[in-house]
């Protein structure tokens, strides 16, 4: 996930920039750039540690202004062209910038016919010149950031320094972004910590909001109507430590509450990319889809959806045990690997394994560059940006969102899928906002042995996924299985008050899975639905929405809740369960 | 709607991004109603806080005996002393131009309806009271009634003239010890003090968790607005 940050005042810009960049560090990176003005420009980006890009001895960038920024690259690869920030035509406008634009093609396209030049493969640099284009004599610089904004679709907040004025434009949507108001000098930055040290006065800007920044005033406008805001200065109460899990205590509760806009930047990706890989698994002969732990229940889940939604069969093998199946594997087979971050030893392996026999290998990752990556012939990221908690929460609704869309433009419906999936993701934000009451739950469960979670159909996937979740950060036994299976062992383990969670979408196998629920309580087991309905089985309803075939994306969030709740309160750490590690590199 | 509303009073339900209270307040301001008086009973301490936190300019007037919506107004009555006063409850959702339509000079009280089909940003039917018009005033309400005896839903937004507070008065508690203000209506409706308005535009009723992400999702599609 991309850092930006921005500074103007009375004091050098650089070496506060460094600094505000080496506190963004922890968002994850591949490249940094700055850009100072003092009347000229002055730039400096790289491929690499910040560290070592912007040394001391290397000189320091002279000016009172500058932008700054991180990448985590998602458009383009990792080169030093592509490294932001990037410049207009004439040089004289620099933006950074953190989001992925989705038109870029046809802006790109439509700049290019009016003669401006492209000198990277970023979306990005699409704002320099939209920014250009529109800037005259007669219409503002910061009237040229609403016109761009106006223009692009997707996720932008970006950060606009020209040449020549004492300003600096700072712009928000969907990513978040901070002005920091300080005393004859002010700050911007897309996270708290970066300039914490220097005030601790904020604004946070809303989506379509546009800070105009000199060092001696903030004003604010709305970019859809151009009119000016009274900016809201917020006192923040934060250290350092709070400030990068945004004020929260946990990089787990901050990753769960993200995923409010991390589905939309899984979702909101190139249909070129989708509709090519749509078209390798069309045609392949032969389809595995391999992963370990949660990428694999996500695995799993797709499994059950490309054969509801595509009628087609893929099949689902933990990576550890793919290659028992290496005969299978030969010149046309197809083998989808999933991984967060890239570097699973297991994946790796059997990876390589499926490439000797000659199958085409197809990566979805989080971690751009990664092994997996570069090993594949095909890859897609899901922009989930950097996941620190050893649990895997936002990853997961984001590779479920996008094997969605995948399976969605295997039928050519990709883009009714991807409206699909922006709803859902708003509701994730309905969830999340409204579950304050889960901590009444985790304290039922507190201090309970085991667990039972069950589902059937896809949902079966989601009762493995959360019985995951819940032992590996609460250290309870669960055990996630198929309502069908019950009878022909697990039943024999529930007895009075034992819990049992039970996941009952408004799909076909809702009757049959209220049945199983009935089961276990006239055994005495404490029963837990979650549910777009209430049924009178239920000791306690967690209401979730209706959804077609991404009801596993909405009925995951309140299992990560009650997880991460039950974590704190058996006093667990949350962020660095004991023996696990984020990313499996041995196998 | 349990167990969202264990830990919160049901108009703090937060749908696309904002307590439901929020979008109706913005709505009642937008329609003209710049003095806003809100009963709280249940968890009233959230609602304070909130409108503090939002810095609206709202009185807060606690209902000590949650016997019912007439014993709701009735608190009210010091508060709005001898005026009119429109009354809306905080669960539901109108466009600011019906609520608009609502600020009557005159000396009826006036109660709106909703004529039309079921949708999932209403509850069921059956929970609503119907409407009994004559020559366009209200003859009765007829709470849930079995059978149909109009296709006029009573949607629970009303103009009262201070008259309501002698009808109020004069209110026997039902079985259930309750205190209806559709009761209090059918006293006033016998005089032909009431007449009636329809819904134009639309009507939110967040009945439970059934309906709640629908609504959500019908304010992301009209910007919140």
């Amino acid at each position: 996930m991309c850092g930006i940050i921005g500074y103007v005042g009375d004091s050098e810009a650089y070496p506060i920039l460094v600094e505000g960049l080496k506190r963004l560090e922890y968002r994850g990176y591949d490249s940094a750039g700055i850009i100072t003005s003092d009347k000229k420009f002055h730039m400096k980006k790289d491929v690499g540690r910040i560290s070592r890009i912007f040394t001391l001895s290397g000189g320091v960038l002279p000016g009172k202004r500058g932008i700054a920024h991180t990448r985590w690259a998602t458009h383009g690869g990792v080169t030093r062209e592509n490294a932001h920030p990037h410049l207009s035509c004439d040089g004289s406008i620099a933006v950074v910038h953190n989001g992925i634009i989705e038109n870029f093609d046809e802006l790109k396209e439509s700049l290019e016919k009016k003669g401006h030049k492209f000198s990277s493969d970023t979306d990005t640099e699409v704002i320099a010149h939209l920014i250009e284009d529109s800037h005259s004599d007669d219409k503002k610089l910061v009237e040229a950031v609403f016109d761009a904004m106006n223009q692009m679709k997707g996720s932008f907040t970006f950060l606009v320094l020209d040449r020549e004025t004492d300003d600096l434009i700072a712009a928000r949507k969907d990513s978040p972004l901070v002005v920091g108001v300080g005393d004859g000098e002010n700050f911007v930055a897309s996270d708290i910590p970066a300039f914490l040290k220097y005030t601790k006065r904020a604004i946070f800007l809303d989506n379509y909001h546009v800070a105009l920044l000199n060092k001696e005033y903030v004003h604010v406008f709305d970019a859809v109507t151009g009119e000016a805001l009274e900016p809201d200065i917020k006192e923040v109460r934060w250290d350092i430590s709070m400030a990068e899990k945004n004020g929260r205590p946990h990089f787990m509760l901050k990753e769960i509450e993200e995923q409010r806009e991390t589905i939309k930047a899984a979702i909101n990706q190139d249909s070129g990319g989708i509709n090519r890989v749509a078209d390798m698994i069309n045609s392949a002969q032969g389809v595995f889809f391999i992963a370990c732990g949660t990428s694999y229940h996500a695995c799993l889940c797709a499994s059950y959806v490309f054969s509801k939604i595509a009628k087609k069969h893929v099949n689902t093998v933990l990576a550890s045990e793919f290659p028992n199946y290496e005969h299978f594997i030969k010149k046309g087979t197809l083998v989808v690997a999933v991984s967060q971050s890239g570097e699973t030893a297991d994946v790796l392996y059997s990876v390589e394994k499926a490439k000797k026999r000659g199958a085409t290998v197809l990566s979805i990752v989080n971690v751009m560059g990664s092994t997996l990556m570069r090993i594949s012939d095909h890859s897609l990221l899901i922009n989930a940006g950097p996941e620190i908690c050893v649990l895997a929460t936002k990853s997961y609704t984001s590779q479920l969102a996008l094997l969605l869309m995948i399976a969605y433009a295997t039928i050519g419906k990709l883009e009714s899928g991807r409206d699909e999936l922006r709803k859902i993701s708003d509701r994730v934000g309905d969830i999340i906002d409204n579950m304050e009451y889960i901590n009444d739950l985790a304290n039922e469960l507190k201090d309970k042995e085991n667990m039972f979670l069950i589902g059937r159909g896809v949902s079966y996937a989601t009762a493995l996924e959360a019985a995951l979740k819940l032992k590996e950060v609460t250290y309870i036994h669960a055990e996630g299985l198929a309502g069908g299976e019950l009878k022909h062992g697990t039943l024999a383990l529930i007895e009075e008050g034992v819990p049992c969670i039970v996941f009952a979408p408004d799909d076909d196998t809702r009757t049959d899975i209220i049945s199983n629920a009935h089961e276990i309580k006239a055994r005495g087991g404490y029963i837990i639905g979650i549910s777009p309905k209430k049924d009178k089985v239920f000791d306690f309803f967690i209401p979730v929405p209706t959804a077609s075939e991404a009801h596993p994306i909405l009925m995951i969030v309140p299992i990560q809740m009650l997880a991460y709740n039950l974590a704190v309160l058996r006093g667990c750490d949350p962020d660095k369960p004991r023996n696990l590690a984020k990313s499996v590199t041995v196998k | 709607m349990l167990p969202i509303t264990a830990v919160k009073p049901k108009p703090m339900i937060k749908v696309a991004g904002k307590p439901f209270l929020q979008y109706l307040i913005d709505r009642l301001l937008k329609a003209g109603y710049n003095e806003m008086g809100i009963v709280l009973g249940y968890k009233k301490e959230i609602i304070e806080n909130f409108i503090k936190e939002k810095g609206y300019r709202i009185e807060t007037i606690e209902q000590k005996n949650l016997i019912g919506t007439a014993e709701a107004v009735r608190v009210c009555r010091d508060y709005v002393d001898d005026e009119n006063f429109i009354v809306v409850c905080g669960d539901n959702l109108y466009s600011p131009r019906d609520l608009s339509k609502l600020n009557k000079k005159d000396d009826y009280c006036y109660i709106y309806t909703h004529q039309g089909e079921y949708d999932e940003y209403i509850g069921p039917i059956e929970i609503y009271g119907q409407v009994i018009v004559e020559d366009g005033f209200v003859k009765e309400i007829i709470e849930k009634p079995k059978k149909q005896v109009s296709d006029l839903i009573n949607v629970g937004l009303y103009k009262f003239t201070p008259e309501i507070f002698d009808a109020i008065k004069s209110l026997k508690s039902s079985e259930k010890g309750e205190l209806k203000i559709t009761d209090a209506i059918n006293i006033l409706a016998k005089d032909k003090r009431v007449k009636v308005l329809e819904i134009k535009d639309y009507w939110v009723d967040m009945v439970g968790p059934e309906n709640m992400y629908a609504i959500s999702e019908f304010l992301v599609e009209n910007g919140g607005e």
